[in-house]
C-alpha cells in the first residue's frame, strides 16, 4: 500500500494580526478572510520559521473574471521562483526556497511586490491604492521540529545574558542608496541608537558592497570611524581600537541591522514603488553581515576575555579622532 | 473476521438540494456520491436517522449501516436531528480504535494511503479536517474552507470524555466546540487540509437565532471550566472575547448594541479556536 505522509504546515491567516507592513485592514467576505496589499507596491510579512529549505503557497482571492495576480516574492531578500494557478474562485501562488534564504531559525521576512495596483474610492473620501488579496500563507519546511529542551535552556540563558550585559538598540534608520563605480553603497543615519547604556545620537552607518566584500563604517559625531570588513563568508574583523566588551557591543549592533532594515522598510515603503532587486540585495548583505557579527560574537564569548562580570552600566568608549 | 479500524457516524437527511449546472438539482446525485464514498476496508459507517424521519430515510448502500438515533433533537431545536454524543457513542460501540463524525454532504475521495494516514494521526489525538470546496462534482481542485471542520476523527477512548450534550448535526458551533473541549481536556488537536475531503459549494444556510443559541451553549460550558481555558495560551483576543461571552450570556435583554457586540465577539472567539487548532496543521495530499 502506498503511504501518504501528512506534512506539517505553518498556516498564517491574514484575518488575524500580522507582523509586517503594506497591508490594508483584514476583511471577511463570504467566509473567506483576506487582506489587500497596499497602498505601496511592496508588502511585508514576517513569520517565524525553522531553518532550511521549504515550500509554500500563498492563497489569493480573486474577483469574478479577475486575472491572476503575479506578485514577485522574496524571502529574506532572496527572490523566489513562483508559479500561480487558478483554484476555484481564487488562485494559489506556489513557491519554494533554498537553505540560503533561511539559514537559521527566526523571523522569515517575505516581501510581495505587487505587479499591479488599482485605485478605489475610500470610505472617507479620496482614493485608496490596493493590490492583490492575500488570504493565507501555508509554509512547509524540512526542519524536523523544535529544538530540544537543553538547546532551549542554553538559548534562553544566552539571550537573557546578551540582553542584560550587552544591550544594544539599532534605533530608527533613514537610508539612502547610491551606486558608485563597481560598488553599491548605502548610507544610513540612525535615531535612538544605543551601544550598551550609551546613546549615540546621529550615528552614521556606511555600507559598501564591492564584489564579495562588504565594508562597514560606523561614525559618531566627534568620534573616530569604526571600520570592519567582511570578505566572502568571513570572518568579520572588528576594530582593534575598541575594548573587548565594546567590540562585542559593536558586533551585537551589526547583528541587529536586519531587524532595523525591516523596520525601515515598514515605514519607507508605504506608497512607494521600490526597486525590489536592490532592496533584496541589501537585505541579503545585512543578513550576511549580521551572521558574521554573531559568529564573531560567539567566538569572542567562547575564547576571548570574559565579559560575564562586566558592568552593564559602563559607557561605550568611542575612540576619539587622532 | 471483520476488523474495524475506523467507525464513522453521520446523519443523512431525507433530501439534499444543491445547485447544479443548468439549474438542475445536483443534491440527490451528490448525496449518493457521498454515501458511496465513506465505506472502505476497515472503515465502518453508521447512518443515524432521527425517529421523526424513520419513514423518509434515504436508501443506503449495503456497506452503510442504518441506525435509529436517540430522540430529543426535534424537541430542543424544532427540527429532527441526531445528537453528536449519540453518534460518537454508536461509533465507539463498534469496537473501532478510531471513531469519527462526518457531515452528510462531504464526499471522501480517500485512497487507502490517505485513510491510513488520517487514521494514524487520529490514534494520537483529535483530527479535524477542513473541507475542499468544489463547484461541481468533477472539479479537480478548489479552495479549502479554513473556518470550519466537516470530518472529525479521534481515538475511541476519548469520545466519552467530550461534553457534546447539547450539540447535534447541523447545529452551529459543534465543530468549534469539539476542538476547544478536546484542548481543554489536554487532548492534542490537529488540523488537516486534505483534497480528499470535498464539499459541493452551496449558499450558507446561516440562521442567526440558532447560531446565537449554540453560542450560548458554548459559553455555558466554558463558564465552569474557565480555569482550563487559560493554560491553552489562546492569546489576549480569545481571552477578551471569551470573557465578553461569559459576562453577557443574554445580551438581547441588556439593551442597545450588545447583541451585535456579542455576535461579533462570538465570531472572533470561534476564529480564535480555529487559529489555536491551526498551530498543529498538516497537509495530506
Amino acid at each position: 500500500m502506498d503511504i501518504a505522509t501528512p506534512r506539517r504546515r505553518i498556516v498564517h491567516d491574514m484575518l488575524f494580526g500580522i507582523d509586517g507592513s503594506g497591508w490594508h485592514p483584514p476583511e471577511l467576505r463570504d467566509g473567506i478572510g483576506f487582506r489587500r496589499s497596499g497602498p505601496g507596491r511592496l508588502s511585508i510579512l514576517r513569520v517565524a520559521l525553522p531553518a532550511g529549505a521549504g515550500r509554500g503557497e500563498a492563497q489569493l482571492l480573486l474577483l469574478a473574471d479577475e486575472a491572476i495576480p503575479a506578485p514577485a516574492l522574496f524571502l529574506n531578500g532572496h527572490a523566489l521562483d513562483t508559479a500561480s494557478r487558478r483554484v476555484g474562485p481564487g488562485a494559489v501562488l506556489d513557491f519554494t526556497w533554498g537553505e540560503d534564504a533561511m539559514p537559521e531559525p527566526g523571523l522569515a521576512e517575505f516581501w510581495f511586490l505587487a505587479d499591479r495596483m488599482e485605485h478605489v474610492p475610500a470610505s472617507g473620501g479620496g482614493m485608496r491604492s490596493m493590490g492583490f488579496r492575500l488570504c493565507a500563507l501555508g509554509l512547509e519546511t524540512a526542519e524536523a521540529g523544535p529544538t530540544t529542551a537543553p538547546d532551549a535552556v542554553a538559548r534562553i540563558a544566552g539571550e537573557r545574558f546578551l540582553r542584560e550585559i550587552l544591550p544594544v538598540a539599532p534605533g530608527r534608520l533613514r537610508l539612502a542608496f547610491r551606486e558608485t563605480e563597481g560598488a553599491r553603497v548605502v548610507e544610513a543615519v540612525t535615531e535612538g541608537a544605543r551601544l550598551g547604556p550609551t546613546p549615540v545620537p546621529g550615528l552614521a552607518i556606511g555600507l559598501r558592497a564591492d564584489g564579495n566584500a562588504l565594508h562597514v563604517r560606523l561614525g559618531a559625531p566627534g568620534g573616530a570611524l569604526l571600520a570592519a570588513t567582511l570578505r566572502g563568508a568571513g570572518p568579520l574583523v572588528l576594530p582593534g581600537a575598541l575594548a573587548p566588551r565594546d567590540a562585542l557591543l559593536m558586533a551585537r549592533f551589526l547583528a541587529a541591522l536586519p531587524s532595523a532594515y525591516g523596520a525601515w522598510l515598514d515605514t519607507a515603503m508605504r506608497g512607494a514603488a521600490p526597486d525590489a532587486a536592490l532592496l533584496g540585495a541589501w537585505r541579503r548583505d545585512v543578513a550576511r553581515l549580521a551572521r558574521a557579527a554573531e559568529c564573531a560574537l560567539a567566538v569572542a564569548l567562547a575564547d576571548g576575555p570574559s565579559v560575564f562580570g562586566a558592568d552593564p552600566a559602563a559607557p561605550f568608549a568611542w575612540p576619539v579622532v587622532g | 473476521m471483520r476488523v474495524t479500524e475506523v467507525a464513522l457516524a453521520t446523519s443523512v437527511p431525507p433530501a439534499m438540494r444543491r445547485p447544479g449546472p443548468g439549474g438542475q438539482d445536483a443534491g440527490p446525485g451528490w448525496r449518493d456520491a457521498c454515501l458511496a464514498s465513506w465505506p472502505a476496508p476497515g472503515w465502518r459507517v453508521l447512518a443515524l436517522t432521527p425517529p421523526e424521519e424513520a419513514g423518509d430515510a434515504p436508501a443506503l448502500p449495503a456497506q452503510v449501516e442504518p441506525v435509529r438515533a436517540a430522540p430529543g433533537v426535534a424537541a430542543r431545536y424544532g427540527r429532527p436531528g441526531v445528537w453528536l454524543s449519540d453518534a460518537l457513542a454508536r461509533a465507539a460501540g463498534t469496537g473501532a480504535e478510531v471513531v469519527g463524525i462526518v457531515n452528510a454532504d462531504i464526499r471522501l475521495d480517500l485512497c487507502a494511503a490517505r485513510r491510513a494516514a488520517l487514521a494514524g494521526l487520529a490514534r494520537d489525538g483529535l483530527v479535524a479536517c477542513h473541507r475542499m470546496e468544489v463547484a461541481h462534482a468533477a472539479q479537480a481542485e478548489g479552495p479549502f474552507y479554513r473556518y470550519g471542520f466537516d470530518l472529525v476523527l479521534m481515538p475511541a477512548a476519548i469520545a466519552p470524555r467530550l461534553d457534546l450534550g447539547a450539540f447535534a448535526f447541523g447545529v452551529p458551533w459543534w465543530d468549534y466546540w469539539i476542538l476547544l473541549d478536546a484542548k481543554m481536556l489536554g487532548i492534542e488537536v490537529s488540523v488537516v487540509e486534505c483534497p480528499g475531503v470535498r464539499h459541493l459549494t452551496h449558499a450558507a444556510a446561516w440562521r442567526r437565532e440558532a447560531w446565537l443559541a449554540a453560542l450560548r451553549e458554548v459559553a455555558a460550558r466554558i463558564a465552569p471550566r474557565r480555569d482550563a481555558l487559560a493554560p491553552l495560551g489562546l492569546g489576549p483576543v480569545a481571552a477578551a472575547t471569551g470573557e465578553m461571552l461569559l459576562a453577557l450570556p443574554d445580551p438581547e435583554h441588556e439593551g442597545y448594541g450588545l447583541s451585535e457586540l456579542v455576535e461579533l465577539a462570538g465570531t472572533r472567539f470561534g476564529l480564535e479556536i480555529v487559529r489555536a487548532a491551526q498551530r498543529r496543521a498538516f497537509r495530506l495530499d
